[in-house]
């Protein structure tokens, strides 16, 4: 009976596991290569452009710093609280640091900015890339 | 993916392969080659376990991981086998001859449904992006920086969320990213594909001498299609992981506690060792099996208790210079945080989360029928008779209920749900979900057997097959 019960449940359940392999497999391939490099991001609401702009523009042995406040044009309710975290996965081996040259200001009040910094590019929805003059 | 990364890869798991097959020469070696081919996902696990063990030494002691490290180590693991298998003068195996006339319409259907079943797995990670939360926040990172920095980064891995969460599963995929030649995050989601696999064959290659196919390949499908499973399996996050090699190590102690081998003892240390620094709930895993295996062979105990001892100073000392090294720089997570006499203070959680706990076990949408299927081939087998192995798994399941109980009641921060995303219990069952789809046919096959004990006895006689 254990195994008439084993093997009912396993048939019964076989079909929609492969379906839903295919699924995933096709959900996947219609992904583009930005999607699939940003990912885990696309769920915090980060803006896909700033990321690559920002891993093109901060050398990877260089550090920075994220300032994150509320001029967020494009936001989800988890994009401010856990930006900086995914920044740090995404930009490794890029190091953060609180003294670091790189500024990313992810929506915040560029007045509250050292007056040494130097915006590098603004992507124009309150996420400007720069750095400190020395 | 590139197909670059792809070959990268898989050439990384053949290492795993080749470094766990000197471990299997040099604890029982094979008489021939069709044997070693049954015993491929054993090897394979033992491959991953010893290695990865002794990266996390490396890094403990600060020796910087490169390529020609990793190879390095991996050739010194062999060389060790080797040097075993010569002391206890094992002959080269003969090419064997593979009977496939044997396999009958039923069981080779078994087998091609295995087979579309983990290339429809394979297709639906090939292109998977890095979306789970765990996966970016801090199993990948830690990673990228012993990839990257060549070690224990002081940095990241004070930094990064879980600073005391072992090693062994980032030092494997650093490793992997110097195989790919890069941190392909992608393609990284076949690692856990190979992972699994290796895992089912370690099943299928310790449980078919032991069960007949008609009882064993309903249940290797019934784990397989389990949700959790399905949904989870290429996660490169270590639950998973840690649940393959306990699962396998507590099934390997069984099997000794019936057949005595050496071998199985030291494999399964190997292996608990492993699961210890996979994940912090590792220590508990061990500790149960532990506890039920020296509890069922009281009657055994002058020949089995030194093993058992033996098994855990080997797997302990695996995990010690871990626990040094996060203890002297004071990192925190350990252990629930009221784990120890907070738990009097949390009594009114006692209960619901014993609940949860049981609850989460016999969850269809999770396990589907495995934890029913489990409890029923425990009563099955002591009924027969067969009192050792339903014994230690109905105690294996029992300790390990118990710890998992003790996990949600000593974190008062968790809530008493199964939502995962807050409360990790359906994570955490995981591994006597598992555990429990290899010993349900063993157990049932020991009860059907008890009315032939001429066939019982030949079974597990053939099944210990040594080299001559």
């Amino acid at each position: 009976m254990c195994v008439t019960a084993a093997f009912a449940t396993a048939v019964a359940n076989y079909p929609s596991a492969i379906a839903r392999f295919d699924d995933k497999a096709k959900e996947n391939s219609a992904l583009d290569f930005l999607d699939r490099e940003v990912a885990g991001g696309n769920s915090l609401g980060v803006d896909q452009d700033s990321l690559i702009d920002i891993r093109s523009l901060i050398p990877t042995n260089e550090r920075y710093r994220v300032i994150v406040g509320p001029n967020l044009q494009k936001k989800t309710y988890l994009t401010a609280v856990f930006v900086e975290s995914f920044l740090t996965y995404f930009l490794m081996p890029r190091r953060p640091s609180a003294s670091a040259r790189w500024v990313i200001c992810y929506g915040c009040e560029r007045a509250s900015l050292d007056p040494r910094f130097e915006a590098i590019k603004d992507e124009g929805n309150g996420i400007v890339i720069g750095r400190l003059r020395q | 993916m590139t197909f670059s990364s792809l070959i990268g890869l898989t050439l990384f798991n053949l290492f795993l392969l080749a470094v766990g097959a000197g471990v299997l020469w040099g604890l029982r070696g094979w008489s021939a080659w069709p044997e070693f081919g049954r015993l491929s996902g054993l090897a394979y696990l033992l491959g991953t376990a010893a290695f990865g063990s002794v990266l996390v030494l490396e890094l403990v002691i600060g020796i910087p991981i490169s390529l020609a490290g990793i190879l390095a180590t991996g050739a010194v693991i062999v060389v060790c086998g080797l040097a075993v298998g010569r002391v206890a003068r094992r002959p080269w195996p003969t090419l064997g001859v593979v009977d496939l006339g044997r396999l009958s319409l039923p069981a080779a259907g078994f087998l091609a449904a295995t087979v579309v079943y983990f290339e429809a797995l394979f297709r639906s990670g090939r292109l998977q992006g890095l979306i789970e939360w765990d996966a970016w926040s801090f199993w990948i990172p830690k990673a990228k920086a012993i990839y990257f920095f060549g070690g224990l980064d002081e940095q990241f891995f004070r930094d990064l969320p879980g600073p005391a969460y072992p090693p062994l599963l980032p030092a494997i995929n650093a490793s992997a990213f110097e195989f790919m030649g890069s941190p392909d995050v992608v393609t990284l989601h076949l690692q856990p594909w190979f992972l699994c696999l290796g895992f089912v064959g370690a099943a299928l290659g310790l449980l078919a001498p032991r069960v007949s196919w008609p009882l064993l390949w309903p249940f290797v499908l019934l784990m397989l299609v389990m949700p959790t499973l399905t949904n989870g399996a290429l996660q490169p996050i270590a639950d998973f992981p840690l649940d393959y090699f306990f699962a396998i190590g507590a099934l390997l102690i069984g099997l000794a506690l019936v057949e005595g081998e050496r071998w199985q003892f030291i494999a399964a240390a190997f292996l608990l060792g492993a699961a210890m620094l996979t994940k912090r709930e590792g220590l508990i895993l061990f500790v149960c099996i532990l506890a039920a295996a020296l509890v069922v062979s009281v009657g055994k105990r002058r020949t089995v208790w030194p093993r058992l001892a033996a098994v855990g100073l080997g797997a302990g000392a695996v995990a010690v210079p871990w626990i040094v090294w996060f203890s002297t720089r004071d990192y925190s997570g350990w252990g629930p945080e009221a784990g120890g006499t907070g738990l009097l203070a949390n009594l009114d959680r006692a209960w619901p989360s014993l609940k949860l706990t049981l609850s989460t076990f016999f969850d269809y949408d999770l396990w589907l029928v495995v934890g029913a299927l489990a409890v029923a081939a425990v009563a099955l087998s002591f009924v027969a008779g067969m009192r050792l192995l339903s014994g230690y798994f109905g105690l294996v399941l029992l300790f390990c209920l118990a710890g998992f109980t003790w996990i949600t009641w000593g974190l008062p921060s968790l809530p008493i749900t199964k939502d995962a995303a807050v409360n990790p219990i359906g994570r955490v069952v995981g591994s006597i979900a598992l555990l429990s789809s290899l010993f349900i046919p063993l157990l049932l096959q020991q009860a059907w057997d008890r009315s032939d004990s001429a066939r019982a006895g030949e079974r597990w006689k053939r099944a210990r097959t040594r080299p001559a």
